[in-house]
């Protein structure tokens, strides 16, 4: 199935666990380890037969509306596509054209498409960043320059 | 440069951030026998106690909440109280039954987990910062400093038998201004950090 890339101007959304992010001082920072991809290892069957090669996530403009409602939307969808999220997760704004400039830095031709199914029209996913070629530099440069807009779930509607 | 962490007030509010001050009260070890028998952990672990995990999830991080504490209780001569209870507090945190998700959560590697424990042994002046879990089950700590528009943001993961992989951001505004990340020994930390004025990471000779 061919997908399409999503343009530089455009965002895509990462749920995140609330073991990786933290609210200080009232501003929300996501860490690092919440970028990176899972070993087969680390992942549950029936999905642990290779390495993660793909961030999971979702088309922030393929819903109308304001920031905090297309955000909104997206945690819908991610629920109707069988996603758990509490209400201590975040959801982390990102921009496609950072995040490709991010992997340029470090040789990593990262890329966002679009990739619908039938559970959730809006998944999307973050491509081109192996196991491998996930450096730690790599992942502090998405979080702390590729996240644009951090939001905790249990604050949205 | 002093470094801080967002630690949870005693009502669980995670607002604001305060300065952590060593203090060497130790625990006595009556109250670590005590403590563990009766599972009265913390304050947070006094809900834990009387929680009854009613699935595997809950069982499992349940079991891995009281492994951590009892690998706690063995160094709890060399952690002064207040570190103890930030340390439990934020376990209690990131590993709460009742909030668990097994699709995106993980357990904490007791390994990992004793690494950090030697870490504030070694470095006794540095604050426990904030806790999270990397998706290996692996514990990292989270520091932050705010100055102006200068943000300096230092994530260290603990990997078992005393080695790290530590990562420094300086950010002003929205440029990064510099970044470094060291994977190696633990040991090596104050001489890797000395460079970026972490000076607070003086080791302590046990």
């Amino acid at each position: 199935m061919s997908y399409s890339q999503l343009g530089k101007d455009e965002h895509v959304v990462r749920n995140v666990s609330k073991q990786r992010w933290r609210e200080v001082s009232g501003k929300k920072i996501v860490f690092q380890q919440a970028f990176a991809l899972r070993k087969k290892e680390q992942l549950k069957p029936p999905n642990n037969k290779r390495d993660e090669a793909s961030l999971s996530c979702s088309w922030v403009e393929f819903f109308s509306g304001g920031l905090e409602d297309q955000v909104n939307s997206c945690r819908k969808a991610l629920l109707t596509g069988g996603l758990i999220i509490g209400a201590h997760n975040a959801l982390a704004v990102c921009n496609v054209g950072k995040l490709e400039k991010c992997g340029e830095t470090h040789d990593v031709k990262i890329r966002a498409l679009h990739k619908p199914n039938k559970n959730n029209t809006s998944k999307a996913g973050i491509d081109g960043m192996t196991v491998k070629t996930q450096t730690d530099q790599l992942l502090m440069d998405i979080t702390e320059i590729a996240v644009v807009e951090v939001f905790k779930v249990g604050e949205l509607e | 440069m002093a470094l801080t962490a967002l630690v949870k007030d005693d009502n669980g509010s995670t607002d604001g951030m305060r300065s952590y001050s060593q203090t060497n009260s130790a625990l006595k070890d009556s109250e670590i026998i005590q403590s563990v028998g009766t599972k009265s952990f913390s304050t947070n672990a006094q809900n834990n106690a009387q929680f009854e995990p009613t699935n595997v999830t809950e069982v499992r991080s349940f079991k891995n909440l009281s492994e951590l504490k009892t690998l706690t209780s063995l160094l709890a001569m060399h952690l002064s109280r207040e570190t103890r209870s930030i340390i439990f507090s934020e376990i209690d945190y990131l590993l709460d039954p009742n909030d668990f998700d097994i699709s995106e959560d993980s357990l904490i590697s007791p390994e990992s987990f004793q690494s950090y424990l030697r870490f504030l042994t070694y470095y006794p002046s540095v604050c426990p910062g904030n806790l999270g879990v990397a998706f290996s089950g692996d514990l990292f700590a989270v520091w932050l400093e705010e100055d102006g528009d200068n943000e300096k943001l230092l994530n260290i993961e603990f990997l078992p038998e005393d080695h790290v992989k530590c990562s420094f951001s300086n950010k002003k505004e929205t440029k990064l201004e510099e970044a470094f990340s060291y994977v190696g020994p633990m040991k090596r930390l104050e001489k890797t950090l000395a460079p970026y004025s972490l000076m607070d990471f003086r080791p302590y000779v046990i």
